[in-house]
């Protein structure tokens, strides 16, 4: 009798140990199938921003643009010398207050500011 | 008729009487010259009688004048133009002319001596931008907007002047400054306009002896000295043996390395052809090093230094594989007997040894439109070291580069001896690829007469043209640049596209959530 019991405490106790052990598995796989849709929505995500981002850099004006400074013309290969000659650099970012919203890309953009050398000899 | 009608008639007739008089007198304005006197107490003082020296001015504009967007009295804009004649600030404008005398007696000349022959190429003032002014502030992001603030070099009395003209019949000495050691022999100096940090407006200035050879860096705002570079010690150590420094006549020219705005490279060459690189730091501290030795053949440099930061490709490692590299291209002008060459410099930033003149003599002659690289150049083109170009003529002007073409305005005969009445007239037109040094257009020396100096203008359809400044006439439409496409191409310049936002850098942003 006592014989008996033991062995049905075991197997109680083999048969928690295993369900343990899948509902584990079970959990695990959840949340890895969980991170690995939400990498996979974040990856679509920064995609479908950079997209939407790349689409606004083509939108943007040849016209001066707000919050653009002033600097010294980095090197090209059509290269000017005329000193006065100023480039303007603008940092395109996120303005976004909203987390969800923010944007992931950021850009640097130049342009060459050419109203001074075209009013001035050469 | 009452007392009041007839006040007002009397008000009337006296206005209907004095305005041609005030016509009149404006009018023999122009015929007049004013002078004006240096004092003491930094003050102009108008000379009451005319002084005895006035047969040693030119009676117009000589050829070398620099033209100045100006608002005369009636608030028109109009052209002034201005000269400096021995030490003597010479202007003329629509309505009077006028004289900032200098303190030493001139030569009863009355036409250019040989030795102003070099103004001609260089302009022999500087106009400082508004930027520059102390009253208006240091720091701006505005354009620099042109002001009437002139910088000269008054030889006669070895000195630098800072004079404001806003108002011609009250110009104001802002502040003179005499080099620490006399000059040898005197030359014609014209002070190069630079940047420190915060906009802090610099000029460098040359010593042209040779027996101490120096750069000295003026504050443009209060004319103080902020330090002097020693040229003839300052050469890196262990690097390269000390070699004697020449007489530094060529006005230097700066970079902008990192694009803060601030010069932090200066090239420097002196007149047998040594040229200089000094990297220097904020502290004014600098490191110098002989980049080219282009002595030997009794070429003499003395015309102002141009050096633009560029992109030049290189081959990679494999054959598709093209990087571009940034290297300084320096420009400069030699003259050996009244013959004129042209070298183009390509200067990467790590330099085993000075570059020789032999190693950039390849192109003697300009290639036609078109022409590909010769083979060296093609298969490695960021390993040229640059080209040199024999002049057949004389230069009008200091070269300049539009999107990556030179341009430089010639006479085709050179003249030792030029009148002081007659305008900068140039017949030829060198437009040349930057890079190859092969024609851009029909032909490399573009048979154009035209009266400098030139400007840049936009066409209606957004091309750019060159035009005279003084009169806007064309001299050359449809102003084509070098494209990247390939080795050899140029594209038409369109102002739209020009003015393009181009792409510097994609970068992704932290979240913080």
């Amino acid at each position: 009798m006592q014989a008996k019991g033991f062995v049905l405490v075991v197997c109680l106790c083999f048969i928690v140990m295993v369900s343990a052990m899948a509902f584990s598995a079970l959990t695990i796989s959840q949340l890895s199938q969980r991170i690995g849709i939400a990498g996979q929505l974040q990856t679509q995500r920064y995609l479908t921003m950079k997209v939407k981002h790349l689409r606004q850099l083509q939108q943007l004006a040849a016209a001066p643009q707000p919050g653009a400074t002033s600097i010294t013309c980095p090197p090209q290969w059509a290269v000017w010398s005329d000193t006065s000659q100023q480039c303007q650099l603008l940092q395109l970012a996120d303005t976004a207050t909203a987390p969800d919203e923010a944007e992931p890309w950021g850009t640097l953009v130049w342009r060459r500011d050419l109203a001074s050398v075209v009013a001035g000899g050469v | 008729m009452n007392k009041w009608t007839l006040g007002l008639w009397l008000i009337t007739t006296l206005y209907t009487l004095t305005t041609p008089a005030q016509a009149f007198a404006a009018g023999t304005a122009a015929a007049t010259i004013r002078f004006y006197q240096p004092q003491a107490d930094l003050s102009y003082q108008e000379l009451a009688a005319t002084p005895a020296i006035t047969g040693a001015f030119c009676a117009a504009p000589r050829p070398d004048t620099v033209p100045l967007p100006f608002n005369n009295s009636a608030g028109q804009p109009i052209w002034l133009q201005l000269g400096n004649e021995q030490g003597n600030l010479r202007w003329f404008g629509a309505e009077a002319t006028g004289v900032l005398l200098s303190d030493t007696v001139l030569p009863a000349t009355g036409v250019l001596p040989e030795a102003d022959a070099a103004s001609l190429i260089a302009p022999p003032l500087l106009l400082l931008p508004a930027a520059t002014s102390a009253k208006t502030g240091a720091a701006t992001s505005q354009p620099r907007a042109v002001s009437t603030d002139v910088v000269w070099h008054d030889m006669a009395a070895d000195q630098y002047q800072r004079a404001d003209l806003s108002d011609l019949q009250a110009p104001r000495l802002l502040w003179r400054w005499s080099p620490p050691t006399a000059q040898q022999n005197a030359w014609l100096q014209t002070p190069v306009l630079a940047w420190l940090e915060k906009q802090q407006a610099v000029l460098l200035i040359n010593s042209a002896t040779a027996a101490k050879p120096a750069l000295w860096l003026l504050s443009a705002a209060t004319g103080q000295l902020l330090t002097e570079l020693d040229l003839q010690s300052g050469y890196r150590q262990g690097q390269q043996a000390a070699v004697a420094v020449g007489a530094l006549k060529a006005p230097p020219a700066t970079l902008d390395l990192d694009g803060d705005g601030a010069f932090d490279r200066i090239y420097q060459i002196d007149e047998q052809g040594q040229l200089l690189r000094l990297d220097m730091a904020r502290d004014f501290s600098y490191q110098s090093s002989l980049v080219a030795n282009l002595t030997g053949q009794g070429l003499s440099f003395a015309s102002r230094l141009l050096a633009v930061r560029a992109l030049l490709p290189v081959q990679g490692a494999t054959s598709q594989s093209v990087s571009r590299k940034a290297v300084d291209v320096v420009v400069l002008l030699a003259e050996r007997q009244q013959q004129y060459q042209l070298m183009v410099l390509f200067l990467p930033e790590q330099m085993t040894a000075p570059l020789l003149l032999a190693d950039v003599q390849q192109n003697h002659q300009p290639a036609a439109a078109g022409t590909q690289l010769p083979a060296r150049q093609t298969t490695s083109p960021g390993s040229a070291f640059g080209w040199v170009q024999s002049l057949a003529g004389q230069p009008l002007a200091l070269p300049e580069i539009i999107a990556g073409v030179l341009y430089l305005p010639m006479q085709s005969v050179s003249t030792a001896a030029l009148a002081c009445d007659k305008a900068r007239q140039a017949d030829v037109l060198l437009a040349l690829h930057l890079y190859q040094a092969s024609a851009v257009y029909t032909d490399p020396e573009l048979k154009i007469p035209m009266q400098l100096p030139l400007r840049l203008a936009t066409q209606k359809d957004g091309s750019l043209a060159l035009q005279q400044s003084v009169d806007g006439k064309l001299v050359l439409e449809a102003l084509r640049g070098v494209a990247a496409s390939c080795a050899g191409c140029t594209e038409v310049l369109n102002v739209q596209q020009l003015s393009q936002w181009q792409q510097l850098a994609t970068y992704r942003q932290e979240e913080v959530h």
